[in-house]
């Protein structure tokens, strides 16, 4: 018999679970440690921070469909990796604490024959003092965060109602930050709902990023094949803020943030202060902030992680500059180098560079976006590693095992503009590959046949579609494997 | 790095192009051609 543990229940280790378990006869074990016994479909989270979605709608309770389909779950957090065992037990185990009514902070050993790394991000909102929903902004990257966001929005739109401007900050709230897309979608899901309200006259949107141009996503930006030109994601993205009055600061580091006050340093060097009634401003990332220890009790974290906590996986880590980046530079099977039974999937596992250009400002401060490994990638990656355990798991080693790495993925990225079947849009976006690869692509980096983007309502009912979709498959409801990722 | 640094060079769409972006008939088009377009870079993915 063997075991399989995951660690994590998001988009990436909730799929590496089911398929993990598809696969693999009941005799082997699937096991999944989360702090949560709640799967949040986070893509609609944007929906539910501006009220147009009740966050029942992006939540499936883990324990029923884990019930089913016959995978153990224990609600707890991984504290420690022990992957040569722990003195006279050879046997790899990791320690988690539990997170569970009654039990908190009780901890206990699980050993494992395979582990996946599905533990995604913490929200670094300390990066940055007085961010989050414990200081002065409000976020949308958990759905309680996004309830909460919606409450306050709602009580600027009452603000508005009776006469009173307002302004409203959506964006990046550290010069490090990723998934800019949600917080695009985001401010284009605020104007959508102002207007939908009959109070845009009233109100202010400003829309602060760390990239260096609208558009970049945290991918470098892409080129799309429209109306007989290649035009740049930048002035797609530009179009939509000027057509919807959305006025928008690139390039931003948000130092610290007061009482309806954000400080921030642009890439010249410059300090500026934002005043704001409403904000909504995202964490950067880092990882789950496990240790790794060796038999005989050793600290061997730098082994199984970088700096920042993600984990090691089969990347070429080693110091570039950005003009030697190549697109085998990143991961094909996300192995640990080292203990080749543990694995890292998702956000959990460590890029090798960012996607986009670095850049620091003229004072020093990095200011770039993180490269997003969010959503469709995540979703496959998540599948990938768990098929190729399976193999291993049954013996089928003669099957070359599958790769994923984002350097051959493709993104489909349907970027909400509006909820509404018949007023609603959304930006429908594509890319292929995901990274860059000016060996196979000299002229874009990615093969403009695969890689387009178009507005308007159609892209909302896909939008909606997905949604339930994914919903769908998160409960593992009949023929749920046959909704691709 | 400031406020709508660009603002004059982006091209705004005409009052046809966003008629056309919420006109149903047209936007069932589009949800055709998008999905297939997606499907198959999906399946150059999977």
């Amino acid at each position: 018999m063997a075991r399989v543990v995951i660690l994590g229940a998001g988009i990436a280790g909730h799929t590496a679970a089911l398929f993990a378990r598809r696969r693999l006869p009941r005799s082997h074990q699937v096991i999944v440690v989360s702090p949560k016994d709640i799967y949040n479909w986070i893509p609609s989270n944007i929906w539910v921070g501006v009220g147009a979605m009740p966050y029942s709608k992006v939540v499936v309770p883990l324990r029923p469909v884990y019930a089913k389909m016959g995978i153990d779950f224990v609600q707890a957090r991984a504290v420690e990796i022990h992957p040569e065992g722990t003195g006279a037990v050879s046997a790899p185990r990791v320690v988690v604490e539990s997170t569970g009514d009654g039990e908190a902070g009780q901890r206990r050993e699980i050993g494992y024959d395979y582990l996946i790394n599905a533990t995604g991000p913490k929200l670094n909102f300390a990066a940055t003092p007085g961010l989050g929903p414990e200081g002065f902004t409000q976020s949308v990257c958990t759905y309680e965060h996004a309830d909460k966001a919606a409450g306050a929005f709602m009580a600027a739109v009452e603000e508005m109602k009776m006469g009173r401007p307002q302004t409203l900050l959506i964006g990046t709230g550290h010069g490090m930050c990723t998934c800019e897309g949600a917080a695009f979608e985001f401010v284009l899901n605020v104007e959508f709902e102002l207007r939908r309200h009959q109070v845009r006259d009233k109100a202010r949107v400003v829309f602060i990023t760390n990239e260096p141009e609208l558009g970049d996503f945290g991918v470098g930006g892409m080129h799309f094949k429209r109306g007989g030109y290649v035009v740049s994601s930048k002035l797609f993205a530009e179009s939509l803020f000027v057509e919807r009055g959305v006025e928008w600061i690139t390039g931003a580091h948000v130092q610290k943030v007061e009482a309806g006050k954000a400080f921030y340093e642009t890439l010249d060097g410059e300090n500026h202060e934002a005043a704001f009634d409403f904000a909504m401003l995202l964490p950067p990332f880092t990882g789950a902030g496990m240790k790794a220890l060796d038999r005989a009790g050793q600290d061997i974290t730098a082994d199984l992680f970088m700096p920042n906590g993600f984990m090691k996986v089969d990347a070429d880590y080693s110091k570039k500059d950005f003009t030697q980046w190549k697109a085998s530079d990143w991961p094909q099977s996300y192995r640990n180098p080292k203990y080749a039974n543990i694995y890292a999937v998702g956000i959990a596992f460590a890029p090798p560079h960012a996607i986009s250009r670095p850049r620091v400002s003229a004072r020093g401060t990095p200011i770039s976006p993180a490269p997003p490994r969010t959503g469709m990638p995540s979703a496959i990656i998540g599948r990938v590693v768990a098929n190729n355990i399976a193999d291993q798991v049954l013996g089928r080693t003669r099957r070359q095992p599958k790769t994923a790495s984002m350097a051959n993925l493709g993104a489909a990225c349907v970027a909400s503009a509006g909820a509404n079947w018949w007023s609603g849009t959304a930006a429908s976006m594509t890319m292929y590959p995901i990274v860059p690869d000016f060996q196979r692509f000299p002229e874009y980096g990615r093969d403009l046949k695969f890689t387009f983007g178009d507005i308007g309502s159609a892209g909302h009912w896909i939008k909606k579609i997905l949604h339930y979709m994914f919903i769908y498959k998160a409960r593992a409801l009949p023929f749920w494997w046959l909704i691709p990722e | 790095m400031s406020m709508n640094q660009s603002d004059q060079h982006a091209p705004l769409p005409t009052h046809t192009t966003r008629f056309f972006r919420t006109f149903v008939p047209w936007q069932v088009l589009k949800f055709i051609s998008i999905n297939l377009k997606m499907i198959r870079m999906i399946r150059r993915s999977h």
